[in-house]
């Protein structure tokens, strides 16, 4: 019976999440109390209470609707027919089932009338994301403290549910660690600088295409090109740059190998300080210049045993550094000409490596208003320490708890810092003691949403405007609210609609906004467990690190082309256009593009792949690493785009390998239809295995096949429906036909992410209400969001209720 | 060199075959606490593997004294006398009784709690205290942690654990209360900093630190405690938790303060 449900449901749509039927109150009083007395009441009363239950409470109707929890076991056990026990007088069968029906209905009952339940959000530990951002936007630093953390746990399919993000002493201890660190960090108490890397000129890239006379030892850069690479430098300040170059004064030996000329020419070589320049290397950071420096000539030998070296200031976070050619300032214009007119016989500028150690010292680098608060705050004349501790507590604190502070918080805080003050700790070591209590609170660690004092139980409030700031910065930036934030909270505009609006579509501008991307896509569609898949090589020639590393790489941009330019969520399904670079082009037989071309849009009419359910990348996802899954891919799209959820296979099923063992020479397909014959199998794997077959025209890397060994492919099929399709696309395009299915499904994964809870019967509304009004253009994405952010559960929140049991 | 009985690579080699804590009775210094211990306290180790082995190379022969070590478990050979092999321990709460599928998470969470797991997504997680951490409370004293919890690989990177199961019941077999796991460390190098402590110098400055150290922890202890009287009952417990790890790390920090420094030969 239950299979068969479910197969209803699947041709159907969904039913049971769409509006209330009628809901017959009535019922409670002539069948459900009257079945209570006769089968229940014995154990289950106010005396004896078996189990835990009481069920003489419940007089009206009323008082289940208010506290339903009791009476969902009712109805498992009775579903079950663990209830009535054995050698009690059994209800009959009818009268059975119309309790259950009724009780059915009752446990998701919504009275139109009544407003709302926004439902309560546990208290959300920061998880190690949040952590990180939080760390970098408060301090202005880039150290990801928290990577050392014990791994989130998940829940609902995310990693930022309140209810599952635990502390134990394991994480205490890390976070203890990792504070120290940190302040240790941003005052540069270590003798030894925090950063001191190198690396080797050989891994740099090329803004053009490479040139000759290149290897291991090192590059040689031609006139008018460069090479760069990304550095993640920790902390703002000054650091030092050091080149181990040399320079080349005829380039015209291109045709040898570097190695060769080296193995003739090191003995001969000593840098000679007194001989000329024949060219410079000039260093940007991003794009400011940092300096020309005139490299002497030598070769790679000689150029790593001496650096020549710069200083220069920059911000924490990743830059790119260019190392450029560049002839010598006293070179004159013809020679240079004539030089462009044969670039490869130039003078050239060889580099073997590069590397940087620092900050010496913060110089004229930025610093956020709490790390110059640490750093900075000195009693000044006539001022005492706790005026000036206040201050920079104030500052600290109130960005690491994202909200004001009381004055009895920064009491204690002055207070601690007085009682180090006395041991003989200098004032910047109190300080550091307290900026580390400050980060090891709850009130940083965990995103409290304190009620007003006078807030009754049981009532619902609006979430208080700091604590929305939050919910806002949490949910599409991973972090901390920033300044304008703050400020709009403070003067009491932020619950405003229109400021909500415009607030996010500002923030998904920012480039903060790149975590939600991550953390959302890449859990709702899994994209996250793509680095830890692989594929056997010989089954898969083609596939490796490179090409997985570029299909995610598509699917991100794709995803965040849909967000920033607000593009209807359909399109995910149904875009005719992709992001590839020149080695996906080729790997999607896509011609026109070069095999080096960076990631661009490229329009996909005219071939088969249409929207993700054709990326490479979600085609991976539900594979085995030696073929394709038909069942899990279509179980994978059930799932993840409509929000179905397919029983488990029962347990007495055989495995396909018993079906193929006793069958090998048939096609994948018709083994599977074998394994089908069973009926209770039939009734899901029939929708499951004819998508999952609709999308067998693709590998388990998703590339392009007409034949698997030597049979065709069979990519015909149909639903339950009695949809018929022929191709991956017009299967793409049924699919994305049940668009109310999918939209209501990603709004409450997006629900869910916003919120850190589970989607609970009470959020039905909400999510009615979000598809309704977002349908009309398509589901523009920018919408779903902001229909979230204007919701009743996003902004309100029921204060605590005691539960009955 | 008399002073380091045993190298890091050692202690990690022990930790692969078993995280065998009886084994690294030599990892104490010579002086090590003497006053206090007599002898090294009896260790109890725990190991899971999940899901199920290849049972015609698991199962060993015969039965008594007199067994046959499998294919899989021959390498136990060398120690078979100290190898008591106890068959048929089904747990009854990893059936589904009424749950429905879901069974690796469920496994797992049975394991060392012997309670039915409660089947829920996120909210409401509920399973009960490991045998482990109540062993540990009794006679975790005697040790510098009271329990070490190791893992050997990242937790789940996506949503979809065991049929509407939550992930944490698959990724945690030691509990400290029927809602919070332990944790788990994957990493060897920060186990045995764990374990030992910090080497050399910058160890140094941790144990100097320990009064700060301290000093903080209280601090933001009390912090907790007020703030319990301004949340519900849910985020009171969320508090609990966080309380309780406090103390457990300032517990630690007392104890290692009163250890003589470890000295660890340099990598």
């Amino acid at each position: 019976m239950y299979r068969l449900g479910t197969l209803l449901v699947l041709l159907m749509g969904h039913g049971s999440l769409s509006a209330s039927e009628p809901f017959a109150m009535e019922f409670f009083e002539s069948h459900i109390l009257p079945f209570v007395k006769k089968h229940c009441i014995s154990c289950h009363n106010t005396e004896e209470a078996e189990g835990g239950l009481d069920l003489s409470r419940f007089r009206k109707v009323e008082d289940l609707l208010a506290n339903r929890k009791p009476w969902q076991r009712v109805f498992r056990q009775i579903k079950a027919g663990a209830m009535p026990p054995d050698g009690q007088k059994r209800p009959a069968e009818k009268e059975q089932q119309a309790i259950l029906a009724w009780l059915d209905q009752a446990l998701v009952y919504i009275d139109p009338k009544k407003p709302v339940d926004p439902g309560r959000v546990t208290a959300r530990r920061l998880n190690r994301t949040e952590y990180n951002h939080t760390i970098r936007d408060l301090f202005g630093v880039s150290i990801p403290l928290a990577n050392d953390f014990p791994a989130d746990d998940l829940g609902y399919g995310f990693d930022n549910i309140g209810d599952v993000l635990s502390i134990s002493p394991l994480r205490m201890e890390q976070y203890l660690n990792a504070t120290e660190k940190l302040t240790s960090a941003l005052l540069l108490k270590s003798d030894q600088p925090i950063y001191d890397e190198f690396t080797e000129a050989v891994f740099f890239k090329w803004t053009k295409s490479r040139p000759l006379n290149s290897s291991d030892r090192g590059w040689e850069i031609i006139p008018e090109n460069e090479t760069y690479l990304e550095f993640e430098f920790p902390l703002p300040g000054e650091y030092e740059l050091r080149l181990y170059a040399w320079g080349i004064e005829k380039g015209e030996e291109k045709e040898r190998p570097l190695n060769e000329r080296w193995l003739e020419t090191d003995a001969l070589y000593k840098r000679d300080p007194k001989a000329k320049a024949p060219v410079e290397a000039t260093l940007l950071c991003d794009e400011t210049v940092l300096g020309h420096i005139p490299i002497l000539p030598g070769n790679s030998t000689v150029a790593f045993k001496e650096p020549y070296t710069l200083r220069f200031t920059t911000q924490a976070g990743v830059h790119t550094i260019r190392i450029r050619h560049r002839f010598p300032r006293d070179m004159s214009p013809e020679t240079i000409e004539s030089h462009l007119k044969k670039p490869l016989l130039a003078p050239r500028l060889g580099v073997r490596r590069v590397a940087f150690r620092g900050p010496f010292r913060f110089a004229n680098a930025k610093l956020t208003p709490a790390h110059a608060a640490l750093i900075s705050t000195k009693p000044a004349v006539g001022q005492s320490t706790a005026e000036a501790s206040r201050a920079a507590l104030k500052t600290i604190a109130e960005g690491a708890w994202r909200r004001p502070t009381t004055s009895t918080e920064l009491d204690q805080l002055v207070n601690f810092v007085e009682k180090h003050l006395k041991r003989g700790r200098t004032f910047t070591e109190a300080l550091e003691l307290a900026t580390q209590a400050i980060l090891l609170s709850p009130k940083f660690l965990y995103r409290l949403e304190l009620l007003p004092a006078d807030a009754k139980l049981g009532i619902v409030v609006p979430v208080q405007d700091y604590a929305l700031a939050s919910r806002l910065s949490y949910f599409l930036w991973s972090s901390m609210p920033d300044q304008e934030l703050f400020q709009l909270a403070q003067s009491g505009k932020l619950s405003d609609e229109s400021v909500l609006k415009a607030q996010v579509k500002r923030m998904l501008a920012d480039r903060r906004s790149n975590a939600f991307l991550e953390g959302f896509f890449g859990q709702w569609l899994g994209l996250r467990k793509l680095p830890d898949l692989s594929f056997d090589a010989k089954l898969y020639t083609e596939f490796s690190s490179e090409l997985r590393e570029d299909l995610r790489r598509e699917t991100e941009l794709f995803v965040a082309s849909i967000v920033r330019e607000n593009r209807p969520a359909l399109e995910l399904l149904k875009a005719e256009y992709s992001f590839l670079n020149g080695r996906l082009a080729a790997f999607y037989g896509i011609k026109g593009i070069e095999k080096g071309a960076d990631f661009r849009k490229v329009s996909l009419e005219g071939t088969p792949r249409q929207g993700i359910l054709t990326h490479g990348s979600i085609l991976m996802l539900p594979s085995y690493p030696n073929r394709t899954s038909p069942t899990r891919r279509g179980n994978w799209i059930l799932e993840t785009i409509l929000g179905e959820d397919p029983p488990p296979p029962p347990d007495n099923v055989p495995e396909l390998a018993a079906t193929q063992a006793a069958q090998p020479k048939l096609p994948l397909r018709k083994q599977l239809e074998l394994h089908r014959t069973n009926p209770v199998c039939a009734s899901c794997h029939r929708t499951m295995d004819s998508i999952g077959f609709g999308l067998e025209n693709f590998d388990a890397i998703g590339r392009w096949r007409d034949r698997e060994q030597d049979q065709p492919i069979d990519s015909v099929g149909d639903l339950p429906s009695g949809e018929k399709f022929s191709t991956p696309r017009e299967l793409v395009n049924i699919l994305a036909k049940r668009k109310d299915d999918f939209a209501r499904h990603l709004i409450s994964r997006l629900l869910t992410y916003a919120l850190g809870r589970g989607i609970e019967y009470t959020d039905r509304p909400t999510l009615d209400a979000i598809l309704k009004q977002t349908r009309t253009d398509e589901f523009r994405f920018q919408d779903l969001i902001i229909e979230i952010v204007l919701s009743r559960p996003f902004r309100w929140q029921s204060s605590e209720r005691e539960e009955m049991r | 060199m008399n002073q380091h009985p045993l190298s890091r690579r050692t202690f990690l080699r022990g930790t692969g075959v078993a995280l065998g804590l009886p084994l690294l009775e030599c990892t104490f210094p010579h002086g090590f606490a003497k006053d206090t211990v007599t002898k090294p306290p009896l260790r109890l180790g725990w190991i899971y593997f999940p899901n199920g082995m290849v049972r015609e190379f698991w199962t060993p022969k015969g039965s008594g004294r007199d067994f046959q070590f499998n294919k899989t478990n021959a390498s136990l050979e060398s120690v078979r006398k100290h190898v008591t092999l106890i068959q048929n321990l089904a747990h009854d709460k990893a059936r589904p009784n009424g749950d429905g599928p879901g069974a690796h998470a469920r496994e797992g969470a049975t394991y060392l709690t012997g309670v039915q797991a409660k089947k829920t997504g996120g909210k409401d997680i509920y399973l009960g205290e490991s045998i482990d951490q109540v062993i540990a409370q009794q006679v975790g004293r005697h040790t510098r942690l009271p329990s070490l919890e190791l893992g050997v690989e990242p937790n789940r990177k996506e949503g979809r654990c065991d049929s509407g199961y939550s992930c944490i019941y698959m990724s945690n077999i030691s509990w400290r209360s029927p809602t919070q796991p332990s944790g788990v460390e994957i990493s060897p190098r920060r186990a045995f900093d764990r374990l030992f402590g910090t080497p050399g110098e910058e160890g140094r400055r941790f144990r100097e630190r320990a009064a700060d150290r301290q000093s903080v922890l209280d601090f933001v202890a009390e912090d907790a405690s007020s703030l319990q009287k301004q949340v519900g009952t849910t985020d009171r417990r969320k508090l609990a938790e966080y309380l309780e790890s406090v103390r457990a790390v300032e517990k630690q920090i007392a104890q290692l303060k009163n250890l003589p420094p470890v000295d660890v030969p340099a990598e």
